[in-house]
């Protein structure tokens, strides 16, 4: 069955998309992430414009991230204050990287600079994940389970503006928290993600957060970061499609639901190690692109993005 | 949509040359018409046929061309720097049909058929495509041989003309191609009547695309209230998903 998208302006099988929320869904459960670092990618392939693609998996991400600040709601695993300061950093770079994004879509630069994200990104994570799972998986094997230093001071524990974030069982300075928040915003606008593979190593290796209150939080923060991005890039670029958002949210929230059963089942270091194998094929697949010469050199772009 | 019934084209071949003979008294009188004037884009629509029909008076060819609404389109192309594939040149093209057909009588051969339409002016590879800016001719005709390409591959443009079909009396048929990812606005359809390489008698039938029902108000509440659309579908999805967290969280 065709389905014709009004923004994307093409029409796509509706069981392929399903499919695909479903899928996404499932591992996002399964690994608990917020799976758009995998519907981005995932969208340009079939076809959809990338610009699309970016706004409207930031439209989706708002329904998925809400399902799973309930979640950990009632499990009181969420830092509110922690998570706001997170937010206020977020606003001001998602706000940003919707700016960035459209300047860099005039010069024709925004496929280039998506796929160099993802590279990177996914990239770097996919193999510090990888190598700690790895280790993590040895060291269980031989039963040496060693406990690193709990708390390490370095320059960072001297900024000014403290603050005690009792949820996360923290005293430090507002501006940590503030600066990776805006960064992760930017990269969030900017690869149409809520950036929780990127937030979370963040939250535990740069702000020392426990990792019960990780996921809720970063998900509460994430929330409020892709509404602003769904928002901004509505009224800048008109990209959002509605219509394409359901469909994957309604394939997803199933998948999800079917993931968490399953990883429930998983041992942690073994999940990592799948999570980084997943996160590495993703970004070897677009790295090749990149590299690999293409079919055709020539694209084209009609003004005003939609054909019109 | 689905493909319009044998039976319709029953009915209106004999529609056609009532038509024509209504105006036998003219000379060189060329008359078409097409099977629907308006293509709607509803939920389900991948993409459509229409039947162009018509007669005409005495011998010669027919020419049919179809063109879609004008836009501006910039081509790039990518070139490798340190080993990675980027877009560096690109040249803009003012005003490029979203949509291009050409369809011709079997007994004008392809020659023929360049050759009229150069000379009047109209054809696949003649059509006004210049770049916007002064650049190179080389260059030009690379970006423009691209762009027809490309459009080829969307398959927006025909890379072979089509073939109109004769069924005697000098009553002619053809069926043009509309794809799911057609552009939205007013079409040309021009019909020529070629006696001798030249262009004895034209018509013109108006088509419009446009998108109808859901898709319609989607799209335009889209572009004309950008903020309330972005309000409303994060609204949407939050609710979906505290729908969601709600009906699977009770466990």
């Amino acid at each position: 069955m065709q389905l014709y998208l009004p923004i994307a302006e093409i029409s796509v099988n509706v069981f392929l998309l399903l499919g695909m929320g479903g899928v996404i869904g499932f591992l996002s459960g399964m690994f608990g992430v917020g799976g758009g670092f995998l519907t981005t990618p995932a969208l340009i392939l079939i076809g959809i414009p990338p610009a699309v693609a970016v706004a409207s998996g930031a439209n989706q991400l708002v329904a998925t991230s809400i399902t799973g600040v309930i979640a950990h709601w009632r499990r009181r695993s969420v830092d509110f204050t922690m998570g706001a300061v997170l937010l206020c950093g977020g606003i001001v770079g998602s706000t940003i990287g919707v700016y960035v994004f459209k300047l860099l879509r005039e010069l024709g630069q925004v496929d280039l600079m998506i796929s160099l994200l993802y590279v990177v990104f996914l990239g770097a994570i996919g193999l510090l994940m990888f190598a700690e799972s790895g280790r993590a998986l040895l060291r269980s094997r031989r039963g040496t389970a060693r406990r690193g230093k709990l708390h390490q001071h370095t320059w960072m524990h001297g900024l000014p503006f403290k603050i005690r974030f009792r949820r996360s069982r923290l005293y430090i300075s507002a501006l940590m928290p503030l600066t990776v928040g805006t960064l992760i915003g930017l990269l969030a606008a900017l690869m149409g993600v809520g950036g929780g593979f990127i937030m979370v190593p963040a939250m535990i290796y740069l702000l020392g957060m426990p990792t019960s209150v990780v996921a809720g939080t970063s998900l509460f923060q994430i929330l409020f970061v892709v509404a602003n991005v769904t928002f901004l890039q509505a009224y800048t670029t008109q990209t959002v499609d509605l219509v394409l958002a359901l469909v994957l949210l309604v394939g997803s929230v199933v998948g999800v639901q079917l993931g968490t059963l399953v990883g429930a089942k998983m041992s942690g270091p073994q999940f990592r190690i799948l999570l980084a194998l997943l996160v590495l094929a993703t970004s070897t697949k677009l790295l090749l692109d990149l590299v690999i010469e293409p079919a055709d050199l020539f694209s084209l772009q009609v003004a005003d993005g939609n054909g019109h | 949509m689905p493909r319009p019934a044998p039976f319709a084209e029953i009915l209106l071949l004999p529609l056609a040359f009532l038509l024509v003979l209504g105006g036998a008294a003219r000379a060189n009188t060329l008359v078409a018409d097409l099977s629907e004037h308006e293509i709607k884009i509803t939920t389900g629509f991948a993409g459509t046929e229409l039947l162009l029909f018509g007669a005409n008076q005495g011998a010669g060819n027919v020419i049919v061309i179809v063109s879609g609404p004008d836009s501006e389109v910039t081509v790039r192309k990518k070139s490798r720097v340190s080993g990675l594939w980027i877009n560096t040149d690109s040249v803009r093209f003012d005003t490029v049909p979203g949509f291009y057909h050409v369809a011709a009588t079997e007994s004008l051969s392809a020659s023929d058929l360049n050759e009229v339409l150069r000379e009047n002016g109209v054809g696949f590879r003649y059509l006004n495509l210049n770049p916007a800016d002064e650049i190179a001719p080389v260059q030009a005709a690379t970006f423009r041989e691209a762009l027809l390409r490309r459009k080829e591959v969307l398959r927006l443009y025909a890379a072979k003309p089509g073939l109109i079909e004769v069924v005697g009396g000098g009553l002619f048929r053809t069926r043009v191609r509309f794809p799911a990812n057609v552009p939205t606005g007013q079409y040309h359809v021009d019909v020529y009547h070629v006696v001798d390489g030249w262009v004895a008698s034209t018509t013109s039938i108006p088509l419009t695309v446009h998108k109808v029902g859901m898709e319609a108000s989607i799209f335009r509440f889209a572009h004309d209230y950008p903020a309330l659309y972005g309000a409303v579908a994060i609204l949407i999805a939050a609710l979906a998903g505290y729908g969601a967290g709600m009906v699977f969280g009770r466990r």
